[in-house]
Order: structure tokens, then C-alpha cells, then sequence
């Protein structure tokens, strides 16, 4: 453009000035001869003149021109180092700015990180479960034990069909390593040293191997691993790598030195040991990095492993079970081996079954019922067990118990291996338990020192009156309440000849006397009934007084019921009143004390002092009233006189015989008798009469 | 970071292996001498602030058995000359090494002169290490048993191939 410009400039600028009268003439003269092309580069250096126009033209192009080297992949690696010194200057500048920036990169790409990790995880983990269940995963992973070598990496060793391991790229000439890859956990050693060395065997074959014309390393083996070499003009390319590789990759390897080759032309035939400019190198090698793995050829389907693992359990299930059950039946052989009285004589397995022989004390648990407390299968499960006695103390227990049924009263126990039996049973009980005890063998030691016989006290008899108290610690019958003395005294004896008895206690007792001592004639009957003496009969009131003072020494008797006795003295008193009662001591006339009947005085007067003496007998108060009587001749007043004077005349009659006084009293008349009919009747008026008065 | 390849050359036992091991790091042992006639060591500098990674490719020594094989200089961009101060014949030695492979100075070189520790007994006479000098030769007085100058003398040969580049 710029030759153009200058063209255009030497055309305008000084013919300019040369004929500056006909500028048209030369406008005309250059149209003629440039013709349309005048007017474009008139534009073109316009243009070039213009630095706005400069600039827009090249702002135009320059995308175009980006692109265009995009395509071809220079422009990374021309822009990269620039790139590079920029990032590096914003860090410096600002790292804060900087890794703001950054910031909203780092999550997600430690995301991504993290998740390719795990990917990977995942993948080996992958790997190692399928090979896991496999025979030769089992081996694999024996061998990983043995070696060290992480599972996973022996499982990707094993099933791998070819890896590239390391990827060299090498200067030819130095041996000088220009770019080194390597894959993922291989381990190698020091590249830059490693690829010298490998120039200089390739020297030193060259050197010592007539090779003719100019020959290169291609191929290197060792185990299963090889390095293959494909060689450029300047450089070489080596891949370490593992199996076996197809052969595709030489063409890609050719391809990569031919790629490289090209690109770093320039720098290579001149190379001064400046590596900065192979920065981007590594990327061109990694494609290299390959792998391949192959499945395992023998593998099992998802379908099968699944049947197989399945199987696997069921067989550790079924081998747990049977241990398991084992474990029971040998868990209840031993319990029957604890068990008192069983004796296990042999454990055999009958064809699956179990079988238990031994022998069984008839009182001892039955086998039978503790099978049925475990979870066994009494159909699997044989039990013959014969009797047998067993002598140990539990049983010699156990039978006794059977054989003598002691009562509730009596307890039989084992004490520090004696027979201890305490307690109080009937006498025949004792007896039978001695006899059987000592029938039963293996009672060593027998301690009855605590039984007690036991005491009936109802052949005593006792009345309800009185209670009875055994105390058995004692062996004293102890007798409380009311009893009489004879009972009392037979009961001591009675109850002294009871077993048991030693001591027969009566303090307690209110002895009710006996009847004899009374001494009640044959007409009266006692009897002591509630404590209270019942007489009945008849008797004097003598003895009813000496009764009664009898009864008072006893003050067990509580009361005396005479209800039913008759005091005889008491009938003589009423005899003795009705006799002088029916006496009437007639009197002649009125006018004498002339009595008729001398006999009757005489009779009235010996029942009077009869009825006087019985009544002092018997402590009681008697007075004899005395009425005068007379008949209806005369007046009240008179004959009132008249009745007076005549019982005073008994009654002086009665004194003279000894009749006290005080108990004689006189009456008159109260009213005048009625007019009698008769003079039988007159006759009789005219008497007195006798009334006893009886306290 | 700049990468290098250095022979160091010299006669049959002068040293030149127990010389730089201390400073070096090795992958590979003494045995690959009688084998392939090469034992590869790496050296890592820093110049003037880049980083400059040395192969040095030492390579057994010269004597009448064994010529040094030409085709292990091929690409080199540094040799290390290695004598021995008590036997002036390897001094020759390197002299026509250096002719035979360096003849035109096309390739930064030094001297390195063994066994300093014992440089009273030197064999070699001043004269001949100053005609040397003269002529364009850099000469360092080594010991591998203090090791001292061996440091100087990567630096100096590092820095010579950094120049060149």
C-alpha cells in the first residue's frame, strides 16, 4: 500500500507543483491513463493517509486474521506466553482483584475436581467389585496382599490390554528431553536422565552395530513392557508402555513427530537449549496417553454373580444355622447333665437326631418337660433315660417327703447335708417318720431335735368353761377359766400321761368347788350351772343357811338361785298358821269368859309358841293377830267392848303360857256381825280368832 | 529454564566421576561406564536468575583400550575437560581430546584440574597451564576429596553455554 501511496504521491505531489495552471488537463491525462483505477487509488491512499481509516481496516481484519490463525493452531501457542505474562502481572499487580475474578471459576472447578475423583473412585471401585467375586478376582487379590500393591491396581494391571505409561519427546542430537508425559499412579524415574540414556543406547547401537545406513532405535522390549521410537529429523518419540499396542498407534505416533516437527521447525534444527519455547508441547503428547482394558473373557454375567452370591449365602446361612442349632442341643444335653437327679450316660447323633441316654431319679425333673422349654424339635430329639435312685441329699429329700407326708405343721428340710425336721406332728406321724427315715437310705444325719409331738387335749374332757392352752416350747398344758376341782384334778393327772405334757398349769383356773362339800341332804339336788348354784328341793332353813354361808367361801359362785327349793321351816310356819287359823276359841255367853273348849286354848297356845319358835328359828317375823268376835246381840259399842275384852282374855291366856307379847296384837270388831240365823251360827260369833301375820 | 548437554571427557582415572557426584544427581551407576561407555548425571544451576538444567554425560575415560566414542558428543553444548595434577600425561590427554573434538573453540570448555588437595605434589608445570591460558583455556583447580572449584566450574561452563544460546 505504501508503494501505491508513493506512486499515487509522485503522480499528484510535484506534477502539482510543476503545471499548476491545468490541473485539470492533468486530471484528464491521469484519467486516460489509469482510468477507473485514478479513482481507487485516490481511495486506496485516502486511506493510507488516514490513520482512522488505518485503524478501522485493520480493526476489520484483524478478526478475520485471528480466526484464520485459530484454525490453524498457531495462535495459541503465540499468544500463550504473552497470556501468561499478563495473568502473571494481574496477580502481582492484584492478586485480590485476581482471585476475585477467579472466584466464581474455583467452586465449580473444584466441583468438577471433586466429582472426577469420585468418578475415578467409583470406576476402580467398579473395577475391583467386578473382578471381586470372580476366581480370579480372589486371586487378584492375593496377589495385591502378597505384593502391596493396591487391589485396584492390580485388578487394572491384570485386565489391561495395553497402556502407554510415558510418553518422551526427545532432541535427537543431546539426547536433551524436550517434553514428558506420563500416565496416571505410574511410577518413573527421572525423565530428563532416562532420555538421555536412551540416546545414548541408541548411540552406542549405532555406534557398535554396523547399522549402515542412518538406522534409528524402533523398538525396545523388555517383560511385557516396551518402548516403541518413532524418530524425526530432529527429534525422537519414545512411549513406554505396557502390553500390547495396536497398530494404529505407530501411525499416531508418526503423525504426532510429524505434527511436532512442523510446528517447532524452526526452533528445533537451532535448538540452544532454551525450553521455554516447547511450553505447549506436552499438550501434543498427551493424546498419546492411551489405554485399553480388555473384559475379562471369563467373566461372569450380573445374573450369574447375583445366583452365585445368593448361593454363597445361603450356604454361610445354612452352615450358621447348623452351628447355631448345634449350639442348642448342646445347650440342653448340658442342662440335662445339671439337672439333679439325671445321669446322661451317652450323646449320640441317630442320623440327625440327637440321642441322650442316661438315668433318671423318679422325682427328678423329666427330660422330656425341659425339651419342651427349648426350641428343639422334640422329633429330633431321642430321650431314654431308665430309673434309677439317686442318692444325692436333694432326693433322699425329696423321696422322705413322699414317703411320711409330714403335715403343714412340720417342716423337712436339707440343712448343710442334714435332714432337718422341726416342727409338731401327731405322735403317730413321729413314729412312722422314724421307722421310714431310717428304712430310707442315705439319711445321714436325721435332726428331729425340733419335732414336737403333737398333744390332744380333747381327751382331757374339759367342760366349756375352760379353756386349754398347749404351749409347745414348754410342753405345759396351761388351763384357764372355770372348772371344778374334780375335773380339775383328774384333768392334771389325764394330762400329765399326754406325751408332751410335762407340766399341767391350773393357776389360771377358778376352781369351782364341788357339790359335796355342801353337803346337800337327800331331798335337795344342786346343781352348778354358769356359775350360779341351782337348789332345788326342799330343806331347812337351817342348812339353807349354812348353804348360803358355804357358797360365799367360794366367790367362783356367782349367785344363788333357792327359787326352787322349798325351806321346810318355812312350810311348818304355814302349817303352824293354818292350824291356829282354824281354831276359833268359842266363848259361852257374853257374859263369862267361860270357854267352851279348854282343849282349844290349850292347843291355840301350843301352836302359838310353836309358830313363835319357828319363827325365831327361822329368823322371821311373825305376829298373831288376835280378833274378837261376837254376835249380833247388843250394840256396836258394846259388843266392840265385848270383842276386845275376849281376845285380850286369849291373849292373857297366851302370855301365861309364855307367848311373848310383842308379837300379839288384839282386834276388835269392825262392824257388827249380821243378825245370824241360827243359834249355831250365834254360837259361833261368838268367838275369837287367830291371824297370822308371817314377815 | 535452559537445558544442556555437557560431556565431561578426560583420561582413563583421573577422577572425574567421584570429582562431581556430590554435586549431581545420579539415577544411574558406575557400571553403565564399561557397558555403554556413559553414565548420565544431572546438574541443576540457576544463571543470572534462569534456571539451567545440566546433562552431563560423562563418559569413561580415554586410554589405549577405549577411544572416547565420538558419536556421545554429538549435540553437546559444553565439555568439561578433566586432568589429573599428579599425572602430566592427562594433561595431554585432555589437550587431544580438545583438538579432536573442540578444535575450532565451538564449544564453551573448561579445565578442570584434579586433586587440588595435593597440589604440592603436582606434576604439572605452571608454564604449560599459562601457555594454555593464553591460548583461550579457563583452568580450574578441583579436589574431590574437599571439593572445592567444582562449583566454579559449573557455573563458569553453565555461563558460557548460556552466552553461546
Amino acid at each position: 500500500m505504501r508503494s501505491v501511496a508513493d506512486r499515487a504521491d509522485l503522480l499528484t505531489g510535484p506534477t502539482m507543483t510543476e503545471l499548476p495552471e491545468r490541473p485539470d488537463q492533468l486530471e484528464a491525462l491521469k484519467g486516460l491513463f489509469l482510468g477507473e483505477d485514478l479513482e481507487r487509488l485516490r481511495r486506496i491512499d485516502a486511506e493510507a493517509r488516514s490513520p482512522e481509516e488505518r485503524l478501522r481496516r485493520l480493526a476489520e481484519l484483524l478478526p478475520l486474521a485471528l480466526k484464520r490463525l485459530e484454525k490453524r493452531g498457531e495462535l495459541n501457542e503465540s499468544l500463550a506466553p504473552t497470556v501468561e505474562a499478563v495473568v502473571r502481572l494481574l496477580i502481582q499487580r492484584d492478586s485480590q482483584r485476581f482471585a476475585d475474578a477467579l472466584y466464581p471459576a474455583i467452586g465449580p472447578a473444584i466441583r468438577k475436581s471433586i466429582s472426577e475423583t469420585i468418578r475415578q473412585l467409583l470406576r476402580n471401585l467398579n473395577q475391583a467389585l467386578e473382578a471381586g467375586l470372580s476366581w480370579q478376582g480372589l486371586k487378584w487379590r492375593f496377589e495385591s496382599w502378597r505384593s502391596g500393591i493396591p487391589y485396584a491396581q492390580v485388578v487394572m494391571l491384570h485386565s489391561l490390554h495395553y497402556r502407554v505409561e510415558q510418553v518422551f519427546l526427545i532432541h535427537r542430537r543431546s539426547g536433551i528431553l524436550l517434553g514428558h508425559v506420563q500416565a496416571e499412579g505410574v511410577l518413573y524415574k527421572d525423565p530428563d536422565m532416562v532420555s538421555s540414556m536412551l540416546a545414548a543406547i541408541g548411540d552406542f547401537v549405532e555406534d557398535s552395530f554396523e547399522s549402515g545406513e542412518a538406522g534409528q532405535l524402533g523398538h525396545i522390549e523388555y517383560g511385557d513392557l516396551s518402548i516403541r521410537i518413532e524418530t524425526g529429523p530432529d527429534v525422537l518419540l519414545a512411549l513406554a508402555l505396557r502390553g500390547e499396542a495396536p497398530a494404529e498407534l505407530r501411525e499416531q505416533m508418526q503423525q504426532v513427530v510429524e505434527d511436532i516437527q512442523r510446528r517447532y521447525a524452526s526452533v528445533l534444527g537451532e535448538f540452544n537449549g532454551d525450553m521455554s519455547v516447547f511450553s505447549a508441547l506436552e499438550g501434543l503428547l498427551l493424546p498419546l496417553l492411551q489405554s485399553k482394558y480388555r473384559r475379562p473373557s471369563r467373566g461372569l454375567t450380573l445374573k450369574t454373580r447375583l445366583v452365585l452370591f445368593a448361593l454363597l449365602m445361603l450356604a454361610v446361612l445354612w452352615g450358621v444355622n447348623r452351628w447355631w442349632w448345634n449350639g442348642q442341643r448342646e445347650d440342653f444335653v448340658q442342662r440335662l447333665e445339671q439337672e439333679p437327679g439325671l445321669v446322661v450316660t451317652a450323646v449320640d447323633d441317630d442320623d440327625g437326631r440327637l440321642s441322650v441316654r442316661g438315668l433318671r431319679d423318679p422325682l427328678a425333673r423329666d427330660p422330656k418337660a425341659m425339651l419342651a422349654q427349648t426350641v428343639l424339635d422334640p422329633d429330633d430329639v431321642r430321650l431314654d433315660f431308665r430309673p434309677y435312685q439317686s442318692l444325692q441329699q436333694e432326693f433322699v429329700h425329696r423321696r422322705l417327703l413322699r414317703a411320711t407326708q409330714p403335715p403343714q405343721s412340720v417342716d423337712l428340710r436339707l440343712e448343710d447335708g442334714r435332714l432337718v425336721v422341726e416342727g409338731v406332728a401327731s405322735p403317730e406321724w413321729i413314729r412312722r417318720f422314724r421307722d421310714r427315715a431310717a428304712l430310707l437310705a442315705g439319711a445321714q444325719d436325721i435332726d428331729t431335735s425340733g419335732l414336737v409331738s403333737e398333744v390332744n387335749l380333747n381327751d382331757l374332757g374339759a367342760p366349756d368353761s375352760v379353756q386349754l392352752e398347749f404351749d409347745s416350747s414348754t410342753g405345759a398344758v396351761k388351763a384357764s377359766g372355770v372348772a371344778p376341782g374334780d375335773w380339775l384334778e383328774r384333768a392334771e393327772v389325764r394330762a400329765l400321761l399326754i406325751p408332751g405334757v410335762r407340766r399341767f398349769d391350773a393357776s389360771a383356773v377358778q376352781v369351782l368347788p364341788s357339790l359335796e362339800v355342801f353337803d346337800a341332804p337327800a331331798t335337795v339336788q344342786l346343781e352348778l350351772k354358769d356359775r350360779v348354784l341351782q337348789v332345788s328341793g326342799s330343806a331347812d332353813s337351817g342348812w339353807i343357811a349354812r348353804l348360803k354361808q358355804r357358797v360365799a367361801e367360794y366367790p367362783v359362785i356367782r349367785g344363788l338361785d333357792l327359787q326352787r327349793l322349798v325351806n321346810t321351816d318355812g312350810t311348818k310356819l304355814q302349817s303352824i298358821k293354818s292350824a291356829l287359823e282354824s281354831i276359833s276359841i268359842l266363848f259361852d255367853s257374853a257374859l263369862s269368859f267361860n270357854l267352851t273348849d279348854q282343849s282349844q286354848m290349850q292347843q291355840a297356845a301350843d301352836l302359838a309358841l310353836q309358830l313363835f319358835a319357828t319363827a325365831r328359828k327361822l329368823g322371821r317375823k311373825v305376829t298373831l293377830v288376835l280378833h274378837g268376835h261376837t254376835d249380833s246381840t247388843g250394840s256396836f259399842e258394846d259388843n266392840l267392848l265385848l270383842s276386845l275384852e275376849r281376845a285380850d282374855f286369849v291373849a292373857q291366856q297366851l302370855f301365861l303360857q309364855g307367848v311373848p307379847a310383842s308379837g300379839v296384837l288384839i282386834k276388835g270388831i269392825e262392824t257388827l256381825a249380821a243378825p245370824e240365823k241360827s243359834a249355831e251360827e250365834r254360837r259361833h260369833n261368838r268367838r275369837v280368832s287367830f291371824e297370822v301375820i308371817i314377815e | 529454564m535452559y537445558k544442556f548437554k555437557v560431556c565431561m571427557l578426560g583420561a582413563f582415572a583421573v577422577g572425574k566421576t567421584s570429582l562431581v557426584q556430590r554435586f549431581v544427581h545420579s539415577i544411574f551407576d558406575e557400571r553403565y561406564h564399561t557397558t555403554l561407555g556413559v553414565k548420565i548425571d544431572q546438574k541443576l544451576l540457576e544463571i543470572g536468575g534462569t534456571p539451567v538444567q545440566l546433562i552431563l554425560w560423562d563418559l569413561a575415560g580415554e586410554d589405549e583400550f577405549m577411544k572416547v566414542r565420538a558419536t556421545y558428543l554429538r549435540g553437546a553444548a559444553g565439555l568439561i575437560l578433566v586432568a589429573d595434577g599428579l599425572r602430566p600425561e592427562t594433561l595431554d590427554t585432555a589437550i587431544d581430546l580438545q583438538k579432536r573434538f573442540n578444535a575450532d573453540h565451538a564449544l564453551p570448555f573448561v579445565l578442570a584440574l584434579n586433586k587440588a588437595d595435593c597440589r604440592d605434589e603436582w606434576q604439572i608445570p605452571e608454564h604449560r597451564l599459562q601457555e594454555l591460558r593464553t591460548q583461550g583455556w579457563t583452568i580450574f583447580d578441583t579436589s574431590a576429596l574437599n571439593g572445592s572449584g567444582v562449583e566454579a566450574l559449573f557455573e563458569r561452563i553453565g555461563t558460557a553455554m548460556m552466552e553461546q544460546a
